[in-house]
């Protein structure tokens, strides 16, 4: 009965689903399985309600406005690509947001290591002499050892000082950007001769092909794609995902059971870092061809939601990705059709964030009415969700 | 060292210690608020937009705590009432205040990006202590705020941790469980420091728009709310080693940008991440551990 | 009941921000001020004859039925810099050649070329793409539609092997001689001989803004000296204020802002002490602080937008690559208060300018 109520929650109902904690009979998955898309739908819903009345309000026809999102992020085969476009690093920063939280990291700091592992995989594409078969996975590799060590130096300092991962990866950030900064600054030791503020442009042997004619999707996609499955069975079907999340979800009890904490502490943190940087390799690499000191108009930060509404979970971070891809994809058309400002386009992604905060409250609701249903004597359902890493 | 170099410090550590203890407040009450940067913008906004509208400053910071408490009640409602996640409840604010603040700069005032001029404070001129000898200039040049912001720090000090308001509030932030075994009414508790909360954060950023500046920017908060985070957790939770953490922010930002401004052969790009390296370098020595309330982010239900 | 009353109270809140975002909307709609901006009309364009929602111009023709689409960079409109001007430039096109102007803002560098190919898709007329960090883009948005019409700003479009495109003007400024100009008349000026320059970001028009103004000065009074320093950011007022504070503080009269919509700060800063004087970017900036205002180094963007719109319109736009400096107007210093200066400065400037004009004197853009 309780366990029912409990599993109400989608986001445990994800995870439980998604990870096979709990055996479930093949019918009660599929139910469970159709429980959390319409609960992932029902956010989007009352999003969109939510933020008719202030697209009504900003001078714009709300059905018209609805109709130029869905165009632009699913009308036809260009805006399907963008769509995926801006979905990559999402997925991707959001997936190393995940990680981190899962072992019970706060890690604020992606925007930097993002930063540096566009910084390091432009470098790499462009400037250094690597043979042409093995330059475009040298330079993502090389993406993703600089997003690690750059997410190394909080990751030691919490393990051996226990300084907080939330102060350090912040500061970090700041650093990052002024190193990007002086680094492609004019006479900086990495800017282009051509393009301000940029590296040279990367070898066509390190570019990230295009998979779509004709638009520019370009192959990060399938490679977020595929690291999402991979973080998935990771975390929830070997060894060190289940220590990650057993320090995530208790440090205590996992340091009694034997498990080396600090160890877990430093290679989450820094495999959150490196996922990150890919994130910022794959857009530099895939998208611009060439690094740019302002190609991320933070998406680590972003990530931070897309991360929370896809419940930490590998596969419902993708799902969350693909939804606000669809949504800057389709922002472009919201200017040009329905007189909608950038801004508003921000307002409505807060709205979705905020009914994603909501949702406690609608499980509550039908937990209660299942209560009722079933008989009285059913207390307020346990609380959804623990914290997570403290702030 | 010299008087000029502190004051821009102290100017530029003030939006930073009212948002900071903000944060600490929520956060001591055991309510992550990583919306610290969303309440300041909407501090910055409001408090413009009323100067504008009512040609008082004063109303201007009046509505901006207005507001900033309203933020602070929507933040709580979420975080308490709804129990959601905190740190997603604080990332729609966060949203939804840049994107708000930014959209109604041109339906207001039919202009991008920048307001225009609007009344604002100016330093205040402290009759008697202007009179010390060599402290004239700091008795003419600092400004309300700033004397707030100081004086907030001791005055959190004594609330926090001489008052029975301040124990509970602690206590629940501490072991909400324990707090209401005792008679502490948790929700009421948590829900007044989110609220506070929101009212610092929002004189932070009012102390931008109309205290420091005569104008609200889109986005002019420019990443101080999670600076103010950062601080906070430098001071590991405690009042006064929080505004320690503020001013040594603000002092070393002030510190480089004058040493730039003297021509100090060093790239500029490192002198502007000195403030941030200076903090790793203290935290990595001197400060070292620090652990947030026992009870943080966890939803708590009336037993 | 007490948590049912907070409940009330927080969906009060919500809704009264967007009653907010309601009161406002109808001034938006109902007064257009002339920097209109990130709001586009309200009411669907399509119906809308041109014009309407800028000053009502004389004469307007019947054929007006162009599109003026600029893409703007992340930076967006209320930049007080080369975005807010190419608006200005679209709006006198639509008000003296006809059409309507639009704009698509970029929230973020990927979104470059689908924006700009949004606007071909929109039909436009003409396509400006402002800012150098929008180079790459254009140049893939017009190889991939060689019959649209492009202008970009600060920068040069070019294929794979460096070629111009035939079918984007790249314009790109001398920003060094107008700032040259602003350099003789603060020599001229300076008492304290310190001159203080604070920037946004070190970024190659900042550094000809610098490098132009240094010779200029030097040119006047080589005892006086420029320092530099940067904020880091291109929209941090507050930090912005405080560099200018350093300034005055360390005994320099005048100081140089090219710092964007940041710069803000640096008119305050004097503004308030009611000394010192503040040398701006673009345009002039006097209302900023009318007593502490020397000149602007100014860079007319919206000419170059303007006149290259009306070359769509004649049939005459073709493509190419423009550096446009003093000759023609495209740089130099604020007209509007220049005749408050005293003779001998502006004699000295005029001199400068001939000077410049007749290639006696070059000036070095530093980068």
């Amino acid at each position: 009965m309780s366990g029912d109520l409990k599993a109400t929650s989608p986001i445990r109902l994800l995870e439980q689903l998604i990870s096979g904690e709990q055996p479930y009979s093949e019918q009660g998955r599929g139910r469970r399985l159709g429980a959390s898309v319409i609960s992932f739908l029902g956010v989007l819903v009352a999003a969109l309600v939510l933020a008719t009345p202030i697209v009504y309000l900003a001078g714009s026809n709300p059905i018209e406005a609805y109709g130029a999102l869905l165009r632009g992020s699913l009308g036809g085969q260009q805006p399907i690509a963008e769509s995926l476009i801006s979905m990559t690093p999402l997925l991707f920063a959001g997936l190393a947001v995940a990680v981190a939280f899962q072992a019970g990291l706060f890690n604020i700091g992606a925007e930097g290591q993002l930063v540096m592992g566009g910084l390091v995989a432009g470098w790499i594409a462009a400037e250094v002499d690597v043979p042409a078969p093995l330059h475009l996975v040298t330079a993502i590799l090389a993406g993703f050892v600089g997003g690690a060590l750059w997410a190394w130096i909080p990751a030691v300092l919490k393990a051996w000082r226990g300084v907080h991962e939330v102060i350090t990866t912040i500061m970090m950030n700041f650093v990052a950007f002024s190193i990007s900064q002086y680094l492609v600054k004019p006479g900086g030791a990495l800017v282009s001769t051509t393009q301000p503020q940029a590296t040279e442009r990367v070898a066509s042997a390190a570019e990230l092909p295009r998979i779509w004619d004709p638009t520019r999707l370009h192959a990060g996609i399938i490679l977020a794609l595929a690291v999402a499955v991979a973080m998935w069975f990771f975390l929830y079907r070997t060894p060190v995902g289940f220590r990650f999340r057993m320090v995530g979800s208790n440090p205590v009890a996992a340091e009694f059971n034997g498990i080396a904490t600090k160890r877990v502490i430093v290679q989450s943190l820094m495999l959150s870092g490196g996922l990150a940087g890919l994130a910022g390799a794959v857009e530099v690499l895939g998208v611009h061809r060439r690094y740019f000191d302002s190609f991320s108009p933070g998406y680590g930060f972003d990530s931070i939601a897309v991360a929370l509404l896809g419940a930490l979970n590998p596969l419902g971070v993708a799902a969350a990705a693909a939804f606000f891809g669809m949504l800057r994809a389709g922002s472009i058309r919201l200017q040009s059709e329905a007189g909608l400002t950038r801004d508003m386009v921000t307002v409505i992604s807060g709205l979705v964030v905020a009914c994603v905060a909501a949702q406690p409250l609608v499980h509550r609701w039908r937990a209660r009415r299942a209560a009722d249903r079933n008989g009285p004597a059913t207390a307020d359902p346990a609380p959804e969700e623990e914290g997570l890493a403290s702030v | 060292m010299d008087l000029n170099w502190v004051l821009a410090g102290i100017s530029l550590s003030v939006p930073l210690i009212l948002a900071a203890l903000g944060g600490l407040i929520s956060e001591r009450a055991g309510v992550i608020n990583i919306a610290l940067e969303g309440m300041m913008l909407f501090g910055a906004f409001v408090g413009v937009a009323v100067s504008w509208w009512a040609s008082s400053p004063w109303l201007g910071v009046l509505a901006a705590l207005v507001v900033g408490a309203t933020v602070g009640l929507v933040h709580a409602w979420f975080s308490i009432t709804v129990r959601a996640n905190q740190v997603v409840s604080a990332t729609a604010i966060n949203l939804v205040a840049t994107g708000l603040t930014a959209a109604l700069i041109p339906t207001i005032w039919g202009v991008s990006g920048t307001s225009p001029s609007v009344p604002a404070f100016g330093s205040m001129e402290i009759p008697i202590l202007r009179d010390i000898p060599g402290m004239e200039q700091v008795f003419t040049t600092l400004d309300g705020f700033d004397y707030v912001a100081l004086l907030a720090a001791p005055v959190l000090w004594v609330v926090l941790y001489r008052t029975a308001f301040g124990l509970g509030l602690r206590s629940c932030g501490e072991s909400p469980a324990a707090a209401a075994s005792v008679g502490i009414d948790v929700i009421k508790v948590r829900y007044q420091a989110v609220v506070l909360s929101g009212v610092f954060a929002a004189l932070g950023g009012a102390y931008l728009s109309i205290g420091e500046l005569d104008r609200f920017q889109r986005n002019m908060t420019n990443g101080r709310g999670f600076l103010a985070l950062a601080a906070m957790i430098f001071g590991k939770w405690k009042p006064i080693p929080t505004v320690g953490a503020c001013l040594l922010f603000g002092l070393a930002d002030a510190y480089q940008l004058r040493a730039q401004a003297r021509g100090l052969d060093v790239p500029t790009e490192l002198l502007q991440a000195l403030p941030y390296l200076i903090g790793l370098a203290a935290l990595a020595t001197v400060v070292g551990r620090a652990s947030a309330p026992a009870g943080i982010g966890k939803t708590y239900v009336k037993g | 009941m007490n948590k049912r009353f907070r409940s009330t109270a927080a969906v009060l809140a919500v809704t009264a921000l967007a009653l907010a975002a309601c009161g406002g909307d109808d001034d938006d709609t109902a007064e257009p001020a002339d920097t209109q901006a990130a709001e586009e009309p309200a009411d669907p364009p399509a119906d809308e004859p041109a014009g309407t929602t800028a000053e009502e111009p004389a004469g307007e023709p019947a054929d007006g039925d162009y599109l003026w689409v600029m893409v703007t960079d992340q930076a967006g409109l209320g930049d007080q810099g080369f975005n807010d001007l190419a608006w200005a430039g679209l709006e006198q096109a639509a008000a003296e050649v006809g059409g309507e102007p639009q704009v698509i803002e970029s929230n973020e560098q990927a979104q470059y070329v689908p924006n700009l190919q949004q606007a071909v898709d929109s039909g436009a007329s003409l396509i400006v793409g402002v800012g150098f960090l929008i180079a790459d883009a254009v140049s893939e948005a017009a190889q991939a539609n060689p019959d649209a019409a492009f202008l970009l700003i600060d920068a040069v479009a070019a294929d794979a092997d460096g070629n111009p495109l035939p079918n984007v003007r790249s314009v790109t400024f001398k920003e060094h001689e107008g700032a040259y100009l602003a350099g003789v008349m603060a020599g001229l000026t300076t008492e304290s001989n310190l001159i203080g320059f604070v920037g946004g970001i070190e970024i190659p028009p900042v550094v000809r803004f610098l490098s132009g103004f240094q010779q200029g000065l030097a040119s006047v009074n080589p005892d006086a000296t420029v320092e530099s320093a940067y904020v880091g950011s291109f929209d941090d007022p507050a930090k912005t204020k405080q560099l200018t504070a350093a300034y005055f503080d360390d005994g320099a009269d005048i100081v140089f802002e090219v710092g964007g919509a940041g710069g803000q700060g640096a008119y305050q800063e004097a503004a308030e002490r009611g000394s010192g004087l503040v040398i701006g970017t673009d345009t002039c900036k006097n209302q900023l602080a009318p007593d502490n205002y020397l000149t602007s180094a100014t860079k007319d963007v919206a000419g170059a937008v303007f006149t290259t719109a009306e070359s769509v319109a004649e049939g005459s736009f073709e493509g190419g690559v423009a550096n446009l400096g003093l000759e023609g107007g495209f740089v130099g210093v604020c007209e509007d208060t220049f005749g408050d200066l005293s003779q001998e400065i502006q004699d000295a400037v005029n001199e400068a300018r001939d000077a410049i004009a007749s290639g006696e004197v070059t000036v070095d853009p530093g980068t």
